[in-house]
């Protein structure tokens, strides 16, 4: 690219950045992304810098107090978002996660409707069961598309329109047949007691923010998607030397780097497919099924959209659980803080805007790990 | 009982495919280049927005349209530049762009949610109007309408029967060969997904101030989306995208009609509204199903010529 008497030229680096340097170069770009979004802001006739940090209902504070209800989201957020870096990882890009997560809330609805009297101990499992199952039936349309789909973006197409079923199904019995009769609004019953996730609740008075912050009793299950974070790392991510370890972790890992090397190798393109896909799309169910036993406790005609929020908090930790949780926390935080942008007077939906400006940068900041940037004078 | 005879079901039926028609031709002009776009959804809805904001704000319906196609035109160069330029994942940068337009229709259309402003007109073609049944579903409608008419045949004589289009569908079917003849392979891919966003944002534009006459959040509905599967049903032709378009734009419309047909033991009192909503995700679904298992057979593939080089990361 020419520009004036300079040339720009892409230098290929001899080595590709690893490690903390990496993740170094991420929150770098992420901030550019907080530049941009004030730029845009800022435009609009509001000053960012009054937003995040200064005034008395900024950003920051806001975060800050309610800093408990950020483990709100970032229960389902990180739940579908390690669900979502095992086929992204293999190239398999499913984006209808937001499907797979109300079918969980279905599910778990169902379950604990249709066995009010069993005990939490059994009830509770099997809704997570359950959940799991659903979501990832709702995933299986997936499968057949990659596999057999004749044409580039058929899956994501297909990944996609399965969010609409599962979102009017969820209207159609909400305002239909599971309505509770008790209230005027399309709302589910709430939960029989021996569905309802339990939880230690525990109040802490934070002096310098003059305000109580109250931990929820939905973060039992908490434990549950830490629990499910390692062990998806122990056994689909842990590398040594950056080759996967475990078996199926390298199938995943070559089908989305050379899926014709993979191929010759005797790896089988549809199992890696079938499995990434069920696990994906059955992670998402469990955090439908956390969502409504931990947090909702009743259906509502509505989500919260946390199955596309979770695509790019999947991208920003770096398609790894581990980073994933960061950028979970990261994003859990900017969605409470989302009220803070609601009392300037802009839309929540600039939250949305936010997101993807982040994964934009994230796309370009994943070119530098591999190329730097030189002008010549030409 | 339905009527499908009716001529004010097939008015709106026309009216619904151009929306799909406009975003479509865009879509597959990018496609043939080799770009693939996800974006279109967000392009569509941030150009809905922004075009209805402005036209509201200036009370002028053509900078608003313009407006849109301005705003289609500048998330489709976000991508162009993550995609031609850094070489980055198409599905992803389309991803991206979708979740970026879907709030950045928030923000521009913040102003003028339930704001009411008189949008386009028909306009009736004096002698073609006078047809039976066909003037009036056909030659009344607004100029949109009739611009979808005339876009169809002149892109696709453009990609058939011109350099221009030769060079589009070489470089979207082997771009280091064309690169070797001099072709210079980025430009036309930039001008392609660039002239593809501004079509979405026409698109968005007649949504908003030729169809509907509204601006509400999340008011495509995943229309965008379909335009995506439309371009595979029309088999990367701008004619096949014209009677596409008819056909899910059927789907869209007819949904209506069956809400007060009663089904024997599941809906005895009627269809609920949100199962009939289902029907066109649902359909296009099923569609490609069928679609991909007949498309997946390479020797089909060569003869209908889909871009052998769509959505290939392109080193030189």
């Amino acid at each position: 690219m020419k520009i004036a008497n300079y040339e720009l030229i892409f230098q290929k680096r001899t080595f590709s950045i690893t490690g903390f340097r990496a993740i170094a170069y991420r929150i770098l770009f992420v901030i550019f992304g907080l530049m941009t979004v004030g730029f845009i802001f800022l435009l609009n006739g509001i000053n960012p810098l009054d937003l995040f940090f200064l005034s008395n209902r900024s950003m920051l504070r806001i975060i800050l107090i309610l800093l408990p209800h950020t483990f709100v989201s970032f229960i389902p957020l990180l739940c579908i978002a390690i669900g979502l870096a095992i086929p992204f990882k293999a190239r398999i890009d499913n984006i209808g996660a937001e499907g797979q997560f109300i079918m969980g809330m279905l599910a778990a609805t169902w379950t604990a409707m249709e066995f009010p009297d069993l005990p939490s101990i059994v009830l509770i499992p099997l809704m997570f069961l359950n959940g799991f199952i659903l979501g990832a039936i709702w995933a299986l349309p997936v499968v057949f598309f990659r596999a057999k789909g004749g044409f580039q973006g058929a899956d994501v197409v297909v990944s996609f329109l399965m969010v609409f079923p599962a979102l009017y199904l969820m209207q159609y019995l909400v305002s239909g047949p599971w309505r509770d009769p008790a209230t005027g609004f399309a709302f589910s019953k709430i939960l029989p007691e021996s569905a309802q996730i339990p939880g230690i609740p525990i109040e802490i008075y934070v002096p310098f923010l003059d305000a109580t912050w109250n931990f929820d009793p939905v973060h039992i299950s908490i434990f549950l998607v830490l629990i499910i974070a390692l062990v998806t790392y122990y056994y689909l991510f842990r590398t040594e030397e950056g080759i996967p370890k475990t078996k199926i972790g390298y199938e995943i890992n070559v089908t989305g780097k050379n899926p014709l090397a993979g191929r010759m190798a005797g790896i089988s393109f549809f199992k890696v497919i079938l499995i990434s896909m069920i696990i994906s799309g059955g992670l998402a169910g469990i955090a439908g099924v956390a969502e409504i036993a931990g947090n909702k406790l009743r259906l509502t005609v509505n989500s919260a959209g946390y199955g596309f929020t979770a695509i790019v908090v999947a991208y920003l930790g770096g398609l790894n659980p581990i980073g994933i949780i960061f950028s979970a926390l990261f994003f859990a935080a900017l969605i409470s803080g989302g009220t803070a942008i609601n009392l300037t007077g802009l839309p929540v939906s600039a939250l949305d805007m936010f997101s993807g400006i982040i994964l934009f940068y994230v796309l370009l900041s994943e070119f530098f790990f591999r190329y730097t940037i030189k002008w010549r004078r030409s | 009982m339905v009527e499908l005879l009716n001529p004010i079901l097939w008015h709106s039926i026309v009216a619904a495919a151009t929306f799909f028609v406009l975003p479509t031709l865009g879509e597959i002009y990018a496609e043939r280049s080799g770009i693939l776009n996800l974006g279109i959804e967000g392009m569509v809805i941030a150009g809905a927005a922004g075009s209805y904001a402005i036209a509201y704000q200036t009370q002028d319906i053509l900078l608003g349209v313009l407006f849109g196609m301005f705003i289609g035109g500048l998330l489709a160069t976000i991508h162009a530049i993550l995609t031609i330029t850094f070489n980055r994942n198409q599905v992803v940068s389309g991803i991206g762009l979708t979740i970026l337009g879907t709030g950045l229709s928030g923000l521009l259309g913040d102003a003028v949610v339930g704001k009411a402003l008189k949008g386009i007109d028909s306009t009736p073609i004096p002698i073609l109007k006078d047809i039976p049944t066909i003037g009036e579903v056909f030659f009344d409608q607004n100029i949109f309408v009739y611009l979808s008419f005339i876009l169809a045949p002149i892109l696709w004589f453009i990609l058939y029967k011109t350099r221009i289009g030769i060079l589009i569908r070489s470089v979207g079917e082997n771009p280091s060969a064309s690169m070797n003849q001099g072709v210079n392979v980025r430009l036309i891919r930039y001008l392609c997904v660039i002239f593809g966003g501004m079509m979405a944002g026409l698109g968005g534009a007649y949504l908003s101030l030729g169809w509907l006459n509204f601006w509400t959040d999340g008011m495509t509905q995943g229309r965008g989306w379909i335009v995506i599967a439309l371009v595979v049903v029309a088999l990367w032709n701008p004619l096949g995208a014209f009677i596409g378009s008819y056909l899910f734009g059927m789907f869209d419309v007819l949904q209506f009609s069956f809400q007060h047909e009663a089904i024997p033991f599941i809906f005895p009192t009627g269809i609920p509204p949100s199962v009939l909503k289902m029907m066109p995700p649902v359909s296009t679904i099923l569609f490609l199903a069928i679609w991909g298992i007949i498309l997946s057979q390479q020797k089909v593939k060569s003869i209908v010529g889909a871009p052998t080089a769509l959505a290939k990361p392109f080193e030189d």
